[in-house]
């Protein structure tokens, strides 16, 4: 006991001792990780069942009168299955800080891959709440507007969805290497996983399509655009969900390669 | 040293590393693990791209067939050929250097560098070609998979020549540990999907009647 | 050992040599050549057994284990049926 109490007034954390803090972060990496089945779970809430984004209820192809009609018809559906929508996404924030709290531990004293994982996710994140507020916005006024307006920012919306994948792919490439170029016999998640990362990077490229078809399979609702990225983004927060999930029952929570930590 | 206070990191209870692997030997993953999960996963979605094409095309096969006549099959076959070749270079290039052979290793690397950089060269002036001619991805079906699923190919195969470059940088090292060949293989591994994929690609647009 | 280094060799240059004669098969095939819809089935055959050529010879998937072979081939049979059985099928 007197031990650790010297320990900690050394390290200028009086107060708390060495278990405190394993538990503290043990709990908060637990609580980050449980965000990514959480996201999943919202967005099926807010998307799927109530707003019906996805699988989109509005084609590309369809007239400006139907599109406002649509809104018009389904208003209160729609505004309370953005909310649950644009939760999901605010939470992939949180999940990513998961992702860089894993990676950071053996990067160094200088994580670049892991500032980059950092930035992107946030950028992608703030991307995707947005394009949230574009929907409320054509829900906004749909009916007393003249239709093209509504129209225009569900188009706007679904543009910024699917169309803006870069901030996603250099992610997921930056987790991956953050994997790959490890080179101890133990990297904070198996090797093929770095490997997978960079695939699921590349999937969500496809989603870029949005910006140039209205119909077929590279329009918003298209199997190349709609569901490549969005089942393979699902997977992929899913299973690196359950690895830090893993790491951290395993005990690992607290610990840093001993030449970053000095 | 005041480390000691960190309790012991789990991972670094590891078994220390593999012997050297033996070249070749039976049972022995090309590569590693990792590049297969990545290939296959390719492979899954380009499976779904070639379904999707083949599917569309038979719900309008004359306009199909009508575009695809504009095609010159020339700058299609060529660069099957160049793919070809390179990924013989590879492959020849990676067993030399399995052998200790490290100037022809790194030098079939750069042949195969050479005929990705012929590769796109060649579709810059096909892509330019048709858009001169006025197809572009939106004049019709044809030429929408035409555009996307080439320029798909395309990202990989530039992705490639990233992989190629960094491969040459490890065959020049005078002596190669096994995590060297390790990555040499699954780059090399990489580049034939590139070859594997355009293959089918090539048989799609340019050659089914 | 440059027994093995020869070997390997061969077996590339020889996997290389029937995939640029298949291209030239189905280049030819694909330039009007012969009945439309037999070209076409042959077309997708000759692709996928080059598909095949490439991971066995170029990939080394030969010598590598069971499962990823099973996987591989299995992938390009599959494929390869099902683009030539849609295409059959729907072809009128």
């Amino acid at each position: 006991m007197s031990t650790a109490n010297v320990a900690s007034t050394a390290t200028g954390l009086s107060g708390s001792t060495e278990a405190d803090r394993r538990s503290m972060s043990r709990n908060s990496q637990l609580l980050i990780a449980w965000c990514g089945p959480a996201m999943v779970v919202l967005f099926l809430i807010g998307s799927v069942w109530l707003a019906r984004y996805f699988p989109p209820a509005i084609h590309p192809s369809d007239s400006a009168q139907q599109v406002a009609q649509y809104y018009q018809e389904h208003a209160t559906a729609i505004r309370v299955g953005l909310v649950f929508s644009c939760l999901a996404y605010a939470l992939m924030g949180v999940w990513g800080v998961c992702m860089a709290v894993q990676t950071r531990r053996k990067e160094g004293l200088f994580p670049a891959l892991t500032y980059v994982q950092l930035t992107c996710m946030a950028a992608g994140t703030a991307q995707i709440v947005v394009n949230c507020g574009l929907w409320a916005t054509a829900a906004f006024r749909a009916g007393e507007v003249s239709p093209e307006i509504t129209q225009a920012f569900n188009d706007a919306a679904y543009i910024i969805l699917l169309g803006t994948w870069m901030p996603f792919t250099i992610w997921a490439i930056a987790l991956g290497l953050n994997i790959l170029l490890d080179k101890s016999d133990a990297p904070v998640f198996p090797r093929w996983t770095g490997y997978f990362s960079i695939w699921a990077g590349v999937c969500f490229i496809p989603g870029g399509t949005v910006w140039f078809f209205k119909e077929g399979p590279f329009s918003w609702v298209g199997v190349v655009c709609l569901w490549v990225p969005f089942v393979v983004f699902g997977i992929w927060v899913l299973y690196f969900s359950y690895l830090s999930m893993q790491n951290v029952k395993r005990g690992f929570v607290h610990e840093q390669e001993p030449a970053v930590s000095s | 040293m005041t480390m000691n206070a960190w309790p012991a990191d789990p991972f670094a209870s590891t078994p220390p590393k593999a012997p050297e692997r033996r070249l070749r030997e039976p049972g022995h993953v090309p590569g590693e693990i990792g590049i297969w999960v990545f290939i296959f996963g390719d492979l899954l979605i380009f499976a779904l791209f070639f379904g999707v094409f083949v599917y569309e095309r038979s719900r309008s096969a004359g306009l199909f067939e009508q575009a695809r006549e504009h095609m010159n099959l020339t700058f299609g076959a060529g660069n099957t050929l160049l793919l070809l070749t390179g990924s013989l270079f590879v492959a020849l290039g990676l067993n030399s250097l399995r052998h200790g052979a490290s100037g022809p290793g790194s030098r079939m690397i750069l042949v195969t560098l050479l005929c990705g950089f012929g590769f796109v060269v060649n579709k810059y002036l096909e892509y330019s070609n048709e858009i001169e001619a006025g197809h572009t991805p939106s004049t019709n079906g044809f030429f929408m998979y035409y555009f996307v699923f080439t320029g798909i190919h395309l990202l990989h195969l530039l992705l490639g020549m990233v992989a190629l470059v960094i491969m040459y940088l490890i065959a020049r090292k005078p002596a190669l540990g096994s995590r060297d060949l390790r990555n040499l293989e699954a780059g090399a591994c990489y580049w034939h999907l590139i070859d594997l994929l355009w293959i089918v690609l090539f048989a799609l647009l340019y050659l089914m009647r | 050992m440059s027994c093995e280094a020869s070997s390997g060799k061969n077996r590339a240059v020889v996997a290389w040599l029937v995939l640029m004669g298949a291209t030239a098969v189905s280049w030819y095939l694909g330039d009007g050549h012969g009945a439309r819809r037999f070209a076409t089935v042959v077309v997708l055959a000759v692709a996928f057994a080059k598909v095949y050529l490439v991971g066995r010879y170029f990939m080394e998937l030969g010598q590598a284990p069971r499962a990823l072979r099973l996987l591989f081939g299995g992938w390009t049979v599959m494929v390869c049926a099902a683009l030539i059985t849609m295409f059959v099928v729907t072809d009128g």
